[in-house]
């Protein structure tokens, strides 16, 4: 314990530059910060923005990039990755996609947040009750702090809270937000099943698809019922040193609503029509608690963009 | 505010230097304290602290970075604060994990604290992450120095939180190695 603290407390030598790019990497070192009023105006406009610039430039490449079967090979990341964000210091966020032949560069100067939902499972649903895995809490830390002292009633507000508030009772509040229950077949500690549900602001989901920088994509089935668009794609991830997984995904996107719903089964787990038949039996509702992510705005909507 | 023209204030012992400091930094100087103590309150008094020590250091220093400045201030104070805490009980949060990690770096035999300066220790975590790509640099700062969590960096580079855990485990493996052939452990 005293020899890694001195470890930890030797860290301090590392040099301006490096600390500067992992602050800014972080993003913890914004200062802005916009009224509800006006981050929610910026989202609108920034989610139109980025939608008409994708759909213009990239939409034809993703569309042929993604929707066709095609597999990611590990060394092969050229055409099809998502290099993600690399958020300049003060500066906002600097997105840089690549899809194929297209590149492109976009550039953000504000926050963004996400809205958590809350979502349950009608009765009847054809799958254990114990499978159901907890979403994460993320990070509730970053909107708590103003210029002065500690934002008392936003702390205090916390996701199960809202999680109750959307309708959900204490337990399923409880279970929802800390609870990850594995199937007793899975070696890898990945859940059986898997729910997230990501709005504009909140898509990571992205990387399903595009960017799983070390693991394969084969996109399997790609539907469009009115508003809603379904994806269902064999994804093999690296889940450790050396370790893989092999997981079915279900992506059902809302392009009205901008939503994002991802589940993920192990393949032995649940097929996709099981996944499929589960999609009839999710209910959601908007909780009202709100993701704060400090100019990463990391999870922007690409991936429902180029499905939208 | 531009920091050079807050660190002016500092210089001329004008008050606003704080309010300009809290408003631009406040937040930066949290997390990293809150990330150190995980209590709010030991983070909060931490973030004063720090505003204190810098108004007692400028003058006569004018540091370049202001940012990087604080946020060392900051997270000593925060570790002084852990490490006292501590001696009575574990506490949680990212420090301890990250203690646990950083102890695979170090034989357990040894005690470097009596053999080696703390300054010989920093020069050589800072030469090797010099050494590091990009991306491997980013992360282990992210979680040795700002003692980031690795669902959160996973999260920043969208990656799974088990390739970060990997990647940690080889930068680890890399340290350790890399003190060795130093003879600093």
């Amino acid at each position: 314990m005293l020899n890694a603290m001195l470890l930890l407390r030797a860290m301090d030598g590392i040099d301006e530059e490096a600390l500067l790019r992992a602050g800014d990497f972080l993003a913890w070192e914004r200062e802005k910060r916009h009224s509800p009023s006006r981050r929610k105006l910026w989202r609108t406009v920034l989610a139109a923005a980025l939608l008409a610039l994708l759909l213009a430039a990239c939409g034809y490449a993703v569309y042929r990039a993604a929707m066709s079967h095609r597999n990611l090979d590990p060394g092969d990341e050229k055409g099809y990755f998502f290099n993600g964000l690399d958020g300049s210091r003060n500066e906002g966020l600097h997105l840089e996609l690549n899809f194929g032949d297209c590149a492109m560069a976009l550039h953000f100067d504000t926050e963004e947040t996400g809205c958590a939902h809350a979502f349950r499972l009608k009765e009847g649903a054809p799958i254990p009750e114990t499978w159901i895995g907890g979403g994460s809490s993320m990070l509730r830390f970053f909107k708590s702090y103003e210029p002065g002292g500690f934002k008392e009633p936003e702390q205090q507000r916390s996701l199960d809270q809202c999680l109750r508030e959307a309708g959900m009772t204490e337990e399923e509040a409880e279970r929802w937000e800390h609870s990850r229950t594995y199937s007793s077949g899975t070696t890898a500690q990945r859940p059986a099943l898997r729910m997230e549900v990501l709005d504009g602001a909140y898509l990571h989901g992205v990387d399903l698809i595009m960017g799983w920088p070390k693991g394969e994509a084969t996109v399997v089935k790609e539907e469009t019922r009115g508003d809603i668009q379904l994806l269902e794609a064999l994804i093999r991830v690296e889940i450790g040193d050396g370790e893989w997984d092999r997981q079915n995904y279900l992506l059902r996107f809302d392009t009205r609503q901008q939503m994002l719903l991802v589940l993920a089964a192990g393949e032995e787990s649940m097929s996709f029509a099981q996944l499929e038949e589960l999609l009839d039996y999710i209910e959601l509702r908007e909780t009202g608690f709100r993701y704060a992510y400090d100019h990463s705005g990391q999870n922007f909507s690409v991936l429902s963009l180029a499905y939208g | 505010m531009k920091d050079s023209e807050i660190v002016d204030l500092y210089w001329q012992r004008s008050e606003r230097a704080i309010q300009e400091t809290d408003h631009k930094y406040g937040r930066y100087c949290a997390h990293i304290a809150f990330a150190v103590c995980s209590d709010r309150l030991d983070a909060e008094e931490c973030v004063n602290d720090t505003w204190l020590r810098a108004w007692n250091a400028m003058p006569t220093e004018r540091p370049s970075v202001l940012s990087t400045f604080l946020g060392r201030i900051t997270r000593n104070l925060a570790i002084n604060r852990f490490e006292k805490r501590t001696r009575q009980k574990r506490g949680g949060g990212e420090t301890p994990l990250a203690l646990d990690e950083l102890a695979e770096c170090v034989p357990s035999d040894a005690d470097p604290g009596r053999e080696i300066e703390l300054r010989e220790l920093q020069e050589a975590i800072r030469r090797f992450v010099e050494g590091l790509q990009d991306t491997e640099q980013k992360v282990f700062v992210a979680r040795y120095w700002y003692l980031a969590s690795v669902e959160e960096i996973s999260r920043r580079l969208v990656w799974t939180e088990s390739r970060t855990k990997s990647l940690l485990f080889r930068l680890r493996k890399r340290l350790r190695a890399f003190l060795e052939e130093e003879a600093l452990c």
